[in-house]
């Protein structure tokens, strides 16, 4: 009888304190689904832990995709082919999921990345936050250190829902010293009502003021041209063919 | 013969009449004018002032034996004030310093004030203005507030000039009208620039400025208006229970401050004229004044004045509206006291709904 409590105890901590599974709770999917071949298997397990290890702290699935080209099928879509194909992706996983998608087709400065973001990811990895994970994956994928960019791109998503202590701090800081200042400098401005009259508008006569020529000349005309710099990353929500609405923000490296 | 030479709108440079195109080019910027842009330009600048802001002094009459008689005439040793009163108000203390003030002569063939605007609020009412100037200040030292020098206010007539005149004004405005659109792979950015005439008058009348050097301009600046239109022919029998300053600041020194602030009130209503641009730049002005005439007159104030800390405090109001003003001694200490518990209270509360956000 004993025995027996003590194993159902074993079990029962060894449940709690164990590992969360390196499959996607819902889908069963790998976390790296490494189709262009781009890790070694030496680097896999690590990259795998670090997306788990980001999956299980954020409660969603933290998902990498490589790929050799955007498929065929996904052309239609132009520039956005990429995020289309993230978007679809995506849908394949958990209900709260955020994949990175890399077409790696060998040439560099062309190679399509793409971030897809569904359900609760939506709405932890928006604007700012999605922002701060590409600028520390991208210059990853420039060097063609692509471990590195799945492993960085695992840390960094790690940490999106920690709360920004100094952020906040700076903010709180700064908030307060603008009110504090706003207070004190309002009360003191009702302790002053000496003010020079810079104009004498008060004392215009009713009905005095009249306008005897007036004159609009057009001269002379200049035209200036100014490149419209294309910006290399986009955010958008797009309907992927399921019809779910995904967050996506891609660009090319 | 004169002769004529028009500047280029664009870079100020010297333009030339291109007789192929029938145009007027400029051969700095190459900016090319339609001959009808010089037609009006040419019709404008005979419509410009010449830049004139005199004033005449219309008050001429003295103070005669008669006049003089029941007046007495008091100097301040300390701020040199030169106080007047009728015989019967006793007169000790000057009211812009508080010192000492002595009798001295009479006023036989100085100017004599024109209009007076009898003081229409008493002593009474001064004193509750006074004590409503003071309260609800948070930041005012209580000591100050605590003692009372509240029966020390004077009511004095002030001497002022008051400035009439017809301000004719010629204004030249560089505008611009900005249309962007996209061409291709580029943003294309049209302004379209404008020379823009005004010419016109318009009229002031009752500006008063201030006509003694014992009394700051911007305390006295601080109590307008005065409704000059209450105004009436000076008379001594005003004066019975109140001091009056004589003037030691002349119309003509004073017309440097009117003129300012006519100028500035000038180009500003021409400026509400011009409209419709995306920017207005004024590129000359000139206002010339017809028929200038400066009063002399004396117009009602209630007088404190105090020193507190080594520092000299002078509180005035409106004998004839009311209003009442005085810059008040601030307790800095309590003022950096209040910004920093403001301060650090907003900022824990900020750090606290942050946080909750965070747990959201």
């Amino acid at each position: 009888m004993k025995k027996r409590a003590l194993f159902t105890i074993l079990v029962l901590l060894l449940t709690a304190f164990s590992s969360v599974s390196v499959f996607a709770a819902t889908s069963g999917k790998a976390r790296l689904d490494d189709r262009a071949g781009l890790i070694s298997s030496g680097q896999r397990s690590n990259i795998e832990d670090a997306l788990d290890s980001s999956s299980k702290k954020l409660d969603m699935d933290v998902v990498v995709v490589t790929e050799n080209a955007v498929p065929e099928s996904y052309s239609q879509f132009g520039d956005s082919a990429a995020a289309r194909y993230a978007a679809d992706l995506v849908s394949d996983y958990s209900q709260d999921t955020i994949l990175l998608l890399f077409c790696d087709n060998g040439e560099v400065g062309n190679r399509d990345y793409a971030f897809a973001t569904r359900g609760e990811a939506k709405k932890v990895f928006d604007g700012s936050v999605l922002d701060a994970v590409e600028d520390k994956v991208i210059p990853y994928l420039r060097n063609n250190d692509y471990a590195g960019a799945f492993t960085a791109f695992a840390d960094q998503t790690s940490t999106a829902k920690n709360f920004k202590f100094g952020l906040w701090s700076a903010i709180a800081a700064g908030i307060g010293a603008i009110v504090g200042a706003i207070r004190s400098g309002s009360l003191k401005s009702q302790l002053k009502s000496v003010y020079s009259k810079e104009e004498a508008k008060d004392y215009i006569k009713q009905g005095s003021f009249t306008i005897k020529r007036k004159y609009d000349i057009p001269t002379y005309v200049t035209v200036e041209r100014t490149k419209i710099t294309s910006e290399t990353s986009k955010t958008e929500t797009v309907v992927n063919s399921s019809g779910e609405e995904i967050g996506v923000k891609h660009g090319k490296v | 013969m004169a002769l004529l030479e028009y500047k280029c709108p664009a870079c100020a440079g010297k333009l030339e009449f291109n007789a192929n195109a029938g145009k007027v080019k400029c051969p700095f910027c190459e900016s090319e004018f339609e001959m009808s842009v010089f037609e009006q330009l040419d019709e404008a600048l005979d419509s410009q002032v010449e830049e004139n802001l005199s004033w005449q002094t219309a008050s001429t009459d003295t103070w005669s034996d008669s006049d003089n008689a029941g007046m007495a005439v008091y100097s301040c040793q300390s701020c040199g004030a030169q106080i007047v009163t009728d015989e019967t108000t006793a007169a000790s203390k000057c009211p812009y310093c508080d010192n000492p003030i002595v009798m001295m002569g009479n006023l036989k063939g100085d100017l004599k004030p024109e209009l007076i605007i009898p003081f229409k609020l008493d002593k009474k009412a001064a004193k509750a203005e006074y004590t409503k100037h003071l309260s609800g200040k948070k930041l005012l030292p209580s000591v100050f507030s605590n003692q009372n020098h509240i029966d020390e206010i004077k009511g004095v007539y002030v001497p002022y000039w008051i400035f009439d005149s017809k301000a004719e004004a010629s204004m030249q405005y560089k505008c611009t009208t900005v249309q962007s659109h996209n061409e291709g792979d580029y943003r294309v950015t049209e302004t379209q620039h404008y020379l823009v005439f005004r010419s016109g008058s318009l009229e002031f009348e009752n500006i008063p400025v201030d006509g003694s050097k014992k009394i700051d301009d911007k305390l006295t600046e601080s109590l307008e208006p005065f409704d000059l239109s209450q105004a009436v022919p000076f008379q001594t029998a005003y004066m019975a229970g109140y001091m009056a300053d004589r003037y030691d600041v002349t119309a003509e020194d004073d017309a440097e401050r009117v003129n300012a602030r006519v100028k500035r009130s000038t180009e500003k209503t021409f400026g509400e004229t011009v409209s419709g641009y995306s920017s207005v730049e004024v590129a000359d002005s000139n206002i010339s004044l017809k028929n200038g005439t400066a009063r002399y007159a004396l117009l009602p104030v209630w007088i404190l004045n105090t020193s507190w800390k080594g520092n000299n405090y002078i509180f005035a109001m409106n004998g004839q509206t009311g209003k009442f003003v005085g810059d008040l001694p601030c307790d800095e200490s309590l003022k950096k006291k209040i910004a920093w518990g403001t301060g650090i209270g907003v900022a824990v509360a900020t750090f606290v709904i942050g946080f909750l956000i965070h747990l959201l």
